[in-house]
């Protein structure tokens, strides 16, 4: 308990630092959806437009996560483990890092990230490298989708956790959206993310979570099945976090998200991460590893994880 | 880096670790059989003192984590024995340096304790198989950051696995992969030379059957009595498609001009197709049972050609057992680190109730728990 005071004493502290000094932390969320190609002797890649600090001020990356994607109704259309057949490599400024061969995706994972099996397969669980500001009367700007539509209805949920930063008192926001068809994105509604007290609170936990459909007997949900896009309103940049490629909307998938617990694999960047200055960025490139997974039905979904510090 | 070397003490990874077998037992309550974990094999036999900080618990050589997937909760008066879960849960454990440290006078029941969060994302539905082992495969070791292990110039480490545990009613040669890696740490703090970091990584063969998984050659035996079948295809203990050697090590060194920094290693198994063969063979109630993870029943060992070259482990630990980071095995830190200094030893007890019949697949099941103590030796010299 003592521990996890210190914890909330310290995220205020720094909150009211980077107030004093002028210095604005936000998430910033990279992705891209890549589908293996159809022989093993090809490779597939990111766009690197996406994969790249586009902003103005220093970004600094924490971790990379994977995972795959299903745009299909079967919520079992796609074998995930099916990441277990896929390599991966990556590129800046001419090295690779940590190794120039494909290395098979599980091998780079460096925490474990399984939530309970009753959770597991429809949460996305984020605890924020570094927390941010969410000022009295500011709000979220959250769009969600899921990728195929369901029989009945699908619920997706928004939520986050923070401290109040005058009284630390715990703070919970979130909001539920319906979903009946498939590509449609819907706002969340703002009034419930609201802060609508007089203190600044420090965000520190993001949650997501897609529902199973209301007419299947299996109440399992299925994070892979929604993508979702966030920004502040208020405080802040006011720019999206997710930043994808074209097409997209930014639109990123939920299950990339799952940093803490959830279904992603996760590399976590050791030490303090990589700080990309405006206009670094790297390439990831994924070749398929046996024939099985050569298959371009199977989508990757990729994303880097960082916050932006902003002065 | 430099500290550590001017203090004249290296750190080589360490674990110690046994498994206890409760054979051909009767039916008999909860806590009133006692095994002791074999004291020779959780002594330092090595020549220089050993910290160990971890100690990981597994069930060991069981072909599925659940034996009873057809009722859950379990309806059968045994019903809960068809998890092997219930090795560890209705089991209990005391541990003691002798004359020195006593973690409990009394054994304390293995599910209190403190768990770190270890597991594999679970895995309870997919496209053929609803009992798949789990999401990635992998396991690994993330050394403590005060206990990396520092490479001389020019030297290498090898990481080994031995053949697999045979199989029931088929033949399963040639379908669990495997694929190694060590990482070494980078020199920088944060800035753009983290990136320049390396691994060293082998996909290794097809995972081979061991002829008889009872023969003494083997470090540990079925636990299930699924293991009946002879249709391996190595007596070799360390078959060489199998291995990351030094050699594999050697040729992907990068340009480097000193000490290099191991801050651990992953052993990612591919095990889709050994899961579904097994789930869609005529093994009864094979379609519901859920798949244990291959690493709680696959034999390693790993060292180094510099400092001691002292095998890291015993020969044959499961791989489980050694990774400590990631590994479906139960881990727990140490409250207080033990040292065992040359010949020193562990005593280790554990309470458990006898075997059963297994509800559904009427396997008499025996109860094997492995055990294994990680840390680090401290070299100096």
């Amino acid at each position: 308990m003592a521990h996890d005071e210190q914890k909330i004493a310290r995220a205020i502290q720094l909150a009211r630092d980077n107030i004093q000094r002028g210095i604005i932390r936000e998430p910033r969320v990279y992705f891209d959806e890549v589908a293996m190609p159809t022989s093993i002797t090809q490779i597939a890649y990111v766009d690197t437009d996406v994969f790249r600090n586009g902003e103005e001020y220093p970004v600094r990356i924490h971790a990379i996560t994977a995972g795959i994607i299903t745009d299909n109704a079967d919520d079992n259309s796609v074998d995930e483990r099916q990441i277990q057949r896929i390599g991966m490599r990556i590129m800046a400024h001419d090295h690779y890092y940590m190794q120039r061969e494909f290395t098979p995706l599980p091998l780079w994972q460096t925490k474990c990230v399984a939530a309970a099996p009753a959770l597991s397969f429809g949460q996305s669980a984020w605890q924020l490298h570094a927390p941010f500001v969410y000022s009295s009367r500011d709000s979220m700007d959250i769009r969600a989708q899921i990728n195929s539509t369901p029989d009945v209805s699908r619920d997706v949920t928004f939520a986050m956790t923070g401290i109040g930063m005058d009284s630390m008192r715990p703070y919970f926001k979130a909001d539920t959206v319906t979903f009946t068809e498939a590509d449609a994105p819907s706002p969340f509604d703002p009034e419930n993310l609201r802060n609508d007290g007089d203190e600044p609170i420090i965000i520190t936990d993001v949650t997501v979570h897609c529902g199973a459909d209301a007419g299947s007997n299996n109440p399992q949900g299925n994070i892979r099945q929604c993508d979702i896009s966030i920004r502040q309103v208020g405080n802040g940049t006011q720019a999206v976090w997710m930043n994808g490629a074209a097409g997209t909307d930014d639109l990123c998938p939920a299950i990339l998200l799952g940093l803490t617990t959830g279904r992603a694999l996760v590399h976590e960047f050791p030490g303090e991460g990589l700080l990309w200055e405006p206009g670094e960025g790297l390439r990831i490139e994924f070749q398929p590893l046996n024939a099985a997974a050569a298959d371009a039905t199977i989508i990757i979904g990729i994303g880097i994880i960082g916050t932006i510090e902003v002065r | 880096m430099d500290e550590e070397l001017q203090s004249g003490v290296i750190y080589e990874p360490r674990v110690l670790w046994d498994v206890a077998r409760q054979a051909n037992v009767s039916v008999l309550s909860p806590g009133t059989n006692q095994i002791k974990f074999s004291k020779y094999n959780l002594r330092n036999g090595g020549q220089y003192p050993i910290e160990l900080r971890q100690m990981l618990i597994a069930p060991v050589g069981y072909t599925f984590a659940e034996y009873d997937g057809q009722h859950d909760p379990p309806t059968l008066s045994t019903g809960d024995y068809g998890a092997c879960a219930a090795v560890l849960q209705k089991s209990s454990i005391m541990i003691s340096v002798p004359n020195r440290q006593h973690y409990a006078l009394e054994p304390l029941q293995i599910s209190t304790w403190l768990q770190e969060p270890t597991a594999d994302v679970s895995m309870r539905y997919s496209v053929s198989d609803p009992g798949a082992s789990g999401l990635h495969g992998v396991n690994r070791w993330t050394f403590d950051e005060d206990r990396c292990l520092i490479l001389p110039r020019n030297a290498a480490c090898t990481f080994q696995l031995g053949p697999l545990l045979q199989q029931p009613d088929t033949n399963q040669n040639g379908v669990a992969l495997a694929s190694l890696a060590f990482y070494e740490d980078g020199v920088g703090h944060g800035g753009s030379r983290d990136f320049m970091r390396n691994s060293r990584a082998r996909m290794v063969g097809p995972l081979q059957l061991h002829t008889d998984a009872n023969t003494a050659s083997y470090p540990f035996q079925a636990a299930d009595g699924l293991g009946a079948s002879a249709q391996g295809d190595t007596g070799v203990e360390w078959p060489g498609d199998t291995q990351l050697t030094f050699q594999d090590y050697k040729h992907q060194e990068v340009a480097r001009d000193g000490y290099n920094k191991v801050a651990g290693f992953s052993v990612a198994i591919n095990q889709i197709n050994f899961d579904d063969q097994i789930l869609g063979s005529a093994l009864a109630n094979a379609s519901t049972g859920r798949m244990a993870p291959v690493s709680l029943r696959l034999p390693c060992r790993a060292r180094c050609d510099a400092m001691s070259q002292e095998w890291w482990w015993r020969d044959g630990a499961p791989l489980a057992l050694v990774c400590p980071t990631l590994t479906p095995a139960l881990v727990y830190r140490l409250p207080e680190p033990i040292t065992l200094h040359k010949g020193d030893h562990l005593e280790v007890e554990m309470q458990s109730p006898g075997g059963r019949t297994f509800g559904q697949n009427n396997v008499f099941s025996i109860y094997q728990m492995g055990i294994g103590f990680a840390g680090y030796a401290a070299i100096r010299g």
